[in-house]
């Protein structure tokens, strides 16, 4: 229970510190969103008058109130779950931007998160068990390789073959240009269709992670003793390698894996921007270069928020699955 | 949601039949007239959709999208190349005295919703923006005293003489009284469905693009020759490059780099980029530091800085090197003096400008490095925003010829914010932006007039090099405050000869109008022999004249 206790009170100590500093980053700054609005226009050629400064302060609601009483409010509107309006897609609000958002991510990079870890894990317990053989070698190789590779490079790579040169996927992003997202059969073909390749790369190249790693627990626990014991009794080899040496190998891994569920909603940055994906990595990078400070605290916020919780569940998680841990905490 | 745009494809589907009908069979138009139609949509792309397009025809707004200049319509027309005037929803205009301004509105002109069009709209209109100062993005009240319907007129009371600013009343989109009356918060409010008196209403929304249809009730009905307007939403520039060289587009306004041989050479004979002349970028100097206070070392500039390359190796040869006297070529026409820019003509020639250096009483040591008051080498700082990589690769080029003096110049790309705050508040001592203006006088008010300009610390929201001179108010001033194009003309040209003589800046090159088209659906485009609009799809309010020239391949 102190445990619990504990951990529940570290979470909310590092989430005001995530707040705050989320407040603060962005104000100190030096700057003025208006004028990063006007120089977009003059970047484009576009005339605009200088005098739509004040006009365009006066629309964003820039405040020039003190610190301190932005701060009370700010810590308001966050309870609310009220972040503003984003400055680029004014006048719709920061939460409307990524509730746009937000599904599109869920779906991509949670499946994929889930399929990788899934694929690598099992992956892991093979080679693991028929270690220094073939399947091992390569299997293991292949994913070294794999997990090495810049994501970037290979994302792109992956573009210009499949979908430029040989049109097998679509090139860019979440469903053909003109149809309208409803839930038809035929709108949902299109959305796997629009996926799959991106949903690949991720998986391809994460994989490896997962797989290395569970491949190196297992190699250390079957060196210990219980292991040996079983193996004595006579009992089968994929039961031992199931239920006694990977049970207790792929605790380091379900925490990684608990963190990646929570770094989910970050998106996957480079996917979404290679494939114009519109999900919240694409529009975080967006905001960044648009400097559209509401929604980048609203997104930067979210995925804190995300990561936090996701790092609570594993270590109450842990818990559960490894008695040595709540011991570990009375003694 | 989800509903009304099934309802509104519907509905636009329907328009889209009943003019396909009307083209094929004979007549049933107000004017009586027989319209030839565009068997298909105007495709084009303008706005940045990252991830989505988010739904804003509010012209109010600077965030609306670009179709909203496709649906709302200005008093007048004003090219944005020449200033050529066109009558729009008003037929005339006239100064009763420099503080009285009268328009004289259009008869016959109907909202889409079947409603007539009135003085009271365009009343409502700019009271709408005095009430909310948010909406009034060209600071008209800080001039207007009050504005009035009077029968088919409209008047506009100044309590500060400001001839010039008739450009920002002449082209405020007009909205519908009755409509925006209704809106509680017109700041916040996107305008889904917008009511107008322009070619086109809305047809559908989706976040990757949105689809107008023409407006059946339109003034002008018989001069749109295209049913419905498809735009799709911007978002990597690869991908954007490619629709535009596969044809799929017939209209975008994109910088795409090597265009004749990606996009051109495709089909020369039916591709097309016409890119006339636009922003002038600038070299812009703290005017309140040493070197740049000194006459002798802006002339140097003007010389040292080898024009040709930056246009020709920096800009993928789009732009044009820029004239001291800063207008871009078409607004010059009849506005400056020919014969001074010809007497002024500051071309690329370092050894002259190593020449005025030295008349500077500068000194160069034995490693040919230039010294500065301290004995030390001269070493400056030039800014430009990060992300803007071909102005960077500019000012790249900048520092090298400054190099060839003996001056150590040191390019900082800070982000685009910080740039401007540094530009506004004074922190620079070069910078490379752009210097932007709608006719020749915004641009040299923009530039040099001390009202837009700050001390040091200080927010200036324009002049940023400072230039604090009697004189240009002066002249500025007496533009501003008379109708007389002869007094006007001469002011013009003092200006001029200030750029000239005095250089409180040193243009570096035109930016352009991006443009790229296609003839395989639609002709009539403007071009450099009927330069009747800027080409750029999102140039207002060009773009309604171009809408309206358009004429289907048969």
């Amino acid at each position: 229970m102190r445990y619990f206790l504990r951990r529940t009170l570290f979470l909310l100590g590092t989430l005001w510190v995530a707040i705050t500093l989320n407040f603060l980053i962005p104000r100190l700054m030096p700057g003025n969103p208006a004028s990063v609005m006007i120089a977009k226009f003059m970047g484009r050629g576009q005339q605009i008058n200088p005098q739509s400064l004040h006009a365009i302060e006066v629309m964003l609601g820039i405040s020039h109130a003190s610190l301190l009483s932005q701060y009370w409010q700010y810590l308001g509107q966050v309870v609310h779950f009220n972040f503003g309006l984003s400055y680029t897609q004014f006048p719709y609000s920061v939460t409307y931007v990524i509730a746009q958002a937000l599904p599109w991510t869920l779906g991509l990079v949670g499946l994929s998160t889930v399929l990788s870890f899934i694929i690598g894990t099992s992956l892991g317990i093979l080679a693991a068990w028929r270690r220094n053989k073939m399947t091992d070698s390569v299997v293991t190789s292949i994913s070294a390789f794999t997990n090495a590779f810049p994501y970037f490079w290979f994302a792109l790579a992956a573009v210009y073959f499949l979908s430029y040169l040989h049109n097998w996927f679509p090139l860019t992003g979440a469903y053909e240009i003109g149809s309208t997202p409803t839930f038809s059969g035929a709108f949902i073909l299109d959305v796997i269709r629009h996926g799959i390749l991106p949903a690949l790369t991720i998986v391809i190249s994460s994989m490896g992670g997962w797989l290395l790693g569970m491949r190196n627990n297992m190699i250390n626990t079957l060196g210990e003793d219980y292991v040996l014991l079983a193996s004595a009794k006579g009992l089968k080899s994929h039961w031992i390698a199931s239920m006694y040496v990977a049970r207790n190998a792929i605790l380091p891994n379900i925490t990684g894996f608990a963190m990646a569920l929570g770094f989910v909603v970050a998106g996957s940055l480079l996917t979404e921007v290679v494939f114009a994906y519109p999900g919240i990595g694409y529009a975080m990078y967006n905001a960044v270069i648009n400097e559209d400070f509401p929604l980048m605290q609203g997104i930067f916020l979210i995925i804190v928020l995300c990561v936090i919780v996701a790092n609570f569940v594993a270590d109450l998680l842990y818990v559960l699955i490894d008695p040595r841990v709540r011991r570990g905490g009375e003694s | 949601m989800k509903a009304r745009s099934i309802a509104a494809s519907a509905l636009a589907t329907s328009i889209f039949l009943a003019a396909s009908v009307t083209s094929s069979f004979a007549t049933s138009l107000p004017h009586a007239k027989r319209v030839t139609m565009g068997s298909s949509p105007l495709v084009i792309t303008t706005d940045y959709g990252s991830p989505g397009l988010t739904e804003n025809f509010n012209p109010y707004s600077s965030t609306h999208l670009v179709g909203a200049n496709y649906m709302y319509e200005p008093l007048f027309m004003v090219n944005s190349l020449n200033g050529k005037q066109t009558p729009w929803l008003a037929t005339g205009y006239k100064w009763v005295n420099t503080k009285k301004l009268v328009f004289t509105l259009r008869s016959g002109v109907k909202w889409s919703n079947g409603t007539p069009f009135t003085a009271k709209d365009v009343a409502f209109t700019f009271n709408l923006m005095h009430k909310f100062p948010a909406l009034d993005s060209n600071a008209l009240w800080s001039v207007l005293q009050s504005v009035v319907a009077h029968g088919d007129q409209v008047i506009f009371n100044f309590k500060t003489v400001n001839v010039p600013d008739w450009y920002y009343i002449a082209t405020t989109h007009i909205v519908n009284a009755a409509q925006f009356e209704k809106v509680p918060n017109p700041v916040t409010f996107t305008d889904p469905n917008p009511v107008v008196t322009g070619p086109f209403v809305v047809g559908s929304f989706t976040p990757q693009e949105y689809k107008l249809t023409v407006n059946p009730l339109y003034w002008q009905r018989d001069k749109v020759h295209i049913p419905a307007i498809e735009s799709i939403a911007l978002t990597t520039n690869t991908i954007t490059d490619e629709m535009i060289s596969q044809g799929k587009v017939d209209s975008s306004s994109q910088f795409v780099p090597n265009q004749n041989s990606t996009f051109i050479a495709r089909d020369p004979q039916h591709y097309f980029s016409w890119q006339p002349l636009g922003t002038p970028w600038t070299l812009f100097m703290n005017l309140k530091q040493w070197p740049f206070n000194q006459l002798k070392f802006r002339e140097a500039m003007a010389y040292a800085i080898n024009r040709t390359r930056i246009v020709k190796q920096g800009e993928y040869d789009y732009m044009a090197p820029s004239h001291q006297a800063v207008l871009p070529p078409a607004m010059q026409a009849g506005v400056t003096n020919p014969s001074l820019n010809n007497i002024y003509n500051y071309h690329y020639d370092p050894t002259k400008a190593a020449i005025l250096l030295k008349q500077m009483g500068l000194k160069k040591n034995a490693q040919g490095q230039l010294l500065g008051k301290n004995g030390q080498q001269l070493s400056l700082t030039l800014q430009t925003p990060a992300g803007w990589t071909d102005i960077i690769q500019d000012c790249e080029f900048i520092a090298q010829d400054l190099g060839k003096l003996g001056i150590n110049v040191h390019v900082e790309t800070p982000s685009v914010s910080t740039t401007f705050s540094n530009l506004q508040t004074g922190q620079f001592q070069m910078a490379d932006v752009g210097v932007g203006g709608a006719q020749p006088w915004f641009i040299y008010h923009a530039a040099l007039d001390s009202q837009v300009s700050a001390p040091i610390g200080k927010i200036a929201p324009s002049n940023f090099e400072r230039w604090i001179n009697p004189k240009t108010d002066q002249l500025l001033a007496q533009y501003a405050s008379t109708t007389n194009p002869k007094i006007q003309k001469a002011d013009m040209v003092s200006l001029q000869k200030i750029m000239l003589t005095e250089l409180p800046l040193v243009p570096l090159d035109f930016g352009v109008w991006w443009n790229q088209y296609t003839t395989l659906h639609y002709t009539g485009w403007p071009t450099a022999q009927n330069p009747y609009a800027a080409p750029s799809n999102f140039a207002w309010p060009d773009y309604l004249l171009v809408l309206t020239h358009l004429q289907p391949v048969k």
